[in-house]
């Protein structure tokens, strides 16, 4: 790991730099990162080490940003480089959308506390972790005839730096593993899927908790699902669903970047009521889930937002630049991919508020389908309209699981559906995920209990 | 610096980091890259950013005994890598699978890869291509929001392993991207189009009016009456359902885990259907002398006149079968080791001038975000961007409407090829009729 910490004077300098350039605000950020990707399929071991260091920096003018990056840090790069994104600021302001940003500054040191760091863990004690997955996996049942099992962990110190005071220091923890377990017999394949990840060093890995079976498990399940019948029907959806549906289908409408290029069905919707009384979807960046960070990219310091409560939509995620032309202010949503790309709008750990269901009585009576786990999916952002394909499901007639299901998807319109949710549980889990965006993936995290929703379109082959 | 001064810097520091590996026990690649691009992006006809970035680095991977270990770093930290490297692969566990990495070999001449005017365009010219697609996607007073974007870039590679590898390459490509929507009181639609080139050769009136075209034709959705009915694919959609699923990797095959396992030989689509891979195209944005391992780039058919001759190979998969590479090796980045992936995918045109004229009532599928399922074969997705067709002609947008079908069915189902051919990033396709396709629509 790079030492970072004594870089104070170059980093005030290059923001010097780029005022007396004409920039009217510059910010910058230096990273410094560790880390390592495992991954072992059918006994085949990759392993993978990642060393980063390099800053980027932005000048603002009257509306334009410029963006420029350099992997040279010390004195003479950091400034180049700020002059450098000066430069681009200035080649192209005039043809901009004028308007004024409002920072508020901060100055801390935050490091994430963990128990086991990833850079302090040997490489044969990680190796043998994802050994451990795989051989599970495996003796999950003799038709599991492929497995899959990566391990990645990063330790990443950040200085994050500008030209109105903010000096920000923050070492976070990540760490993320994941099993991919395919299952044969006769001409039949079928796949199964488990991850867990946090804001956690090597102790996330010592409870015994395993993925690599319950993966396996899967996989063999769904041999005998049949396809999924298509049609309107009443639906459940379990925790990661319904996690994936606060973030695809309603969190990235809330980011304010897309209220104001006019792509976001939210757009001029704030204190309207569009969910029902059962709906509270919350954005926590506090939370040392995987899409954890103490300050965001732009180094304001994170909190808890409440998006829609009971059904009542109560902000936008925003940034520096949003917040300010939304008049809002910023929430601390900004985010980057690595110091090489620009930080723009984006969620952390979002799910939805737990009910007062018991799993039981949500099922009491309901004639439906029952969606499992999330394969992937999308969301057109001018309609709202989306689809989930689901890892796997069941046909539920009056309480009782019938048929098991296959590659069932589910698609329903965001503004409609709000207003169909009329039971959650109080089971909160979450899942780990990666979310991209205008080509950078940023770690998340997607949450919610078991939720009942009436009348979504269900598709299968 | 030219660009081919710098191959020769950059293949210099390969050699150097090589000179570190000890042949006796272990087998080297080295791959390093300089690049340097220029982007802007407008957000509602006005330019909101633009960017420019260097990016250096170099990759090592080391096999011992089949372990594979890698690490990367920043030019200047060439021997921490090689040491990182060695170390990883140390750790994992051995594989007899592996024998070697691939030996020297004379590279093939490619050509329209590298454009002079691409290499030395400012970032204002960029963003006046960005401004200048806008304006052109605005056809009708009902498109309202229009967001663009640009960018170029070019690169120079060099890679070397510890058998004599040793080759340089230098690219330059452009792209562009437009968002469109459209207004009129509570209906709206959504119209996108891109381009990508290794040279600076838009046609930016065409561009930008095709997604304000898709954007007005995609406005008052309507459902159609659910049934089997013919499906007519774009090649956007061609690509993400038809190139998708016919594009195996050796690896899932030798796995056991794509539909496709165990069919080479096999007659799998009708025998008008032929898709090949091709990274020696003129042009194409996958185009290069050699992949990412050093293996010479080919011409490989994949599907010839409907029967699968060839899954995708890197010398990994190769060897272990016993046969040769397809020079299929593929990096994102210097950040990550290479992996299996296609490289210029072109579908053969066929004979039809219309492919959609003899269709009384069907669909035109211009996107789906859905993909078949790579072990299954089965494909069920959402029509993302698509039409009615009634009478030959394309009518209504459509709602909320579904399509599902086993893609070894589809292929067997072809029914009409266009003659004309589209290329969009990679591939370059027809548009293809399907005949039969169960299709549900609701709401």
């Amino acid at each position: 790991m790079q030492e970072l910490s004594e870089k104070r004077d170059d980093v005030e300098e290059a923001l010097s730099a780029a005022r007396e350039r004409g920039a009217q605000f510059a910010d910058i950020r230096l990273e410094s990162s560790d880390g390592t990707s495992i991954s072992a399929k059918d006994g085949i071991t990759k392993i993978n080490s990642s060393n980063e260091l390099g800053a980027g920096i932005r000048a603002f003018l009257e509306g334009a940003w410029g963006f420029a990056y350099t992997t040279e840090v010390d004195h003479r790069g950091l400034t180049d480089c700020a002059e450098r994104a000066v430069s681009l600021a200035k080649a192209v302001y005039e043809r901009a959308e004028k308007f004024s940003i409002e920072v508020p500054a901060f100055e801390d040191t935050v490091k994430t506390a963990v128990q086991r760091l990833p850079t302090q863990v040997s490489i044969a004690d990680k190796l043998g972790y994802v050994l451990r997955q795989e051989r599970e996996a495996k003796e999950a049942d003799k038709r599991v005839s492929s497995t899959e099992i990566g391990y990645t962990d990063i330790v990443l110190h950040k200085i994050i730096a500008n030209s109105e005071g903010t000096y920000v220091d923050e070492t976070v923890v990540r760490s993320i593993a994941r099993a991919m377990v395919f299952a044969k017999e006769g001409a039949l394949r079928q796949s199964g899927y488990k991850a867990k990840g946090d804001s956690k060093g090597f102790e996330l890995f010592l409870d015994g908790a395993d993925i690599g079976r319950t993966a396996g498990t899967q996989a063999i399940s769904l041999l005998d699902a049949k396809p999924a019948p298509s049609g309107q029907f009443d639906a459940v959806l379990d925790p990661s669903l319904s996690g994936v549906f606060a973030h695809e289908a309603f969190g990235h409408a809330s980011e304010a970047d897309a209220i104001i290029s006019g792509t976001s069905i939210l757009a001029g919707k704030l204190t309207q009521k569009i969910g029902s009384e059962a709906v509270t979807i919350v954005d926590d960046p506090t939370l040392l889930s995987y899409g954890y960070m103490g300050y965001d990219d732009e180094g304001i310091q994170t909190r808890r937002k409440v998006l829609l409560e009971r059904g009542i939509l109560q902000t936008y995620l925003t940034d520096i630049e949003t917040g300010s032309r939304l008049g809002l202010g910023t929430n601390g949503s900004a985010r980057a991919q690595r110091y090489d790309a620009p930080p723009i709008v984006r969620m952390s750990n979002t799910f939805f508020e737990p009910g007062d269901y018991a799993f039981d009585e949500l099922l009491e009576g309901f004639s439906g389908i029952y969606f499992i786990g999330w394969q992937y999916g999308y969301t057109t952002p001018t309609t709202g309209m989306f689809t989930f394909k689901s890892r796997e499901a069941y046909a539920v007639e009056h309480g009782e699981l019938r048929d098991h299901l296959r590659d069932a998807a589910l698609s329903a319109m965001t503004l409609e559906i709000l207003h169909k949710i009329n039971a959650i549980t109080r089971t909160l889990s979450f899942d780990p995920g990666t979310c991209g965006k205008g080509g950078q993936m940023t770690p998340n995290t997607t949450g919610g209990a078991y939720m009942r929703v009436s009348d979504v379109v269900v598709g299968g082959i | 610096m030219t660009h081919t001064e710098r191959e020769a810097t950059l293949l210099e520091i390969c050699t150097r980091a090589l000179a570190l590996v000890d042949t006796s026990i272990y087998q080297g690649e080295a791959f390093a890259t300089h690049s340097n691009s220029v982007s802007a992006e407008l957000e509602k006809g006005k330019i909101k950013s633009s960017q420019s970035g260097f990016e250096s680095g170099i990759g090592i991977r080391i096999f011992k005994d089949g372990s594979m270990g890698y690490a990367h770093a920043s030019l200047e930290r060439v021997e921490f890598a090689v040491k990182q490297a060695i170390s990883a692969s140390r750790a994992g566990r051995p594989d007899k699978d592996f024998k070697s990495l691939p030996p020297a070999e004379r590279y093939p001449i490619v050509s329209g890869t590298w454009d002079n005017t691409i290499a030395s365009l400012d970032v204002s010219t960029v963003a006046q291509l960005a401004i200048d697609v806008a304006d052109a996607s605005r056809i009708d007073k009902r498109i309202e929001i229009v967001n663009s974007g640009a960018s170029v870039g070019r690169w120079s590679d060099a890679i070397a392993n510890t058998f004599g590898v040793s080759g340089t390459d230098s690219g330059t490509q452009a792209a562009l991207d437009v968002d469109v929507i459209a207004h009129k009181g509570e209906d709206s639609g959504n119209g996108f189009e891109y381009a990508a080139s290794r040279r600076f050769d838009f046609d930016v009136d065409s561009v930008g009016s095709a997604a304000g075209e898709m954007a007005l034709r995609s406005m008052n959705p309507q459902p159609v009456q659910s049934g089997k009915m013919p499906v007519v694919l774009d090649p956007l959609a061609v690509g993400s359902i038809i190139a998708a699923a016919v594009t195996v990797s050796a690896e899932d095959a030798q796995r056991d885990r794509s539909f496709l396992t165990g069919k080479i030989g096999e007659h799998i689509a009708v025998s008008e259907f032929t898709i090949v891979d091709d990274g020696l195209l003129s042009g194409g944005l996958e185009t290069s002398p050699f992949d990412a391992e050093g293996v010479p780039s080919q011409r490989t058919p994949l599907v010839e006149r409907g029967v699968l001759r060839s899954y995708l190979y890197d010398s990994y998969t190769a060897n272990k079968e016993g046969t040769l590479s397809t020079g299929n090796a593929s990096r994102g980045d210097f950040r990550q080791p290479p992996s299996i992936s296609p490289t210029n995918l072109v579908i053969a045109s066929g004979a039809e001038a219309n492919v959609i004229e003899d269709v009384g009532h069907g669909i035109y599928i211009r996107a789906t975000g859905d993909r078949p399922n790579p072990s299954t074969g089965e494909f069920s997705g959402m029509v993302y961007a698509g039409y009615a067709i009634e009478d030959g002609e394309l009518e209504h947008a459509l709602k909320q409407t579904n399509i599902g079908i086993d893609v070894l069915d589809l292929l067997q189902q072809i029914e009409g090829i266009s003659r004309e051919v589209k290329t969009y990033f990679s591939l370059t396709t027809p548009t293809v009729r399907i005949r039969d396709v169960s299709v549900a629509s609701s709401g």
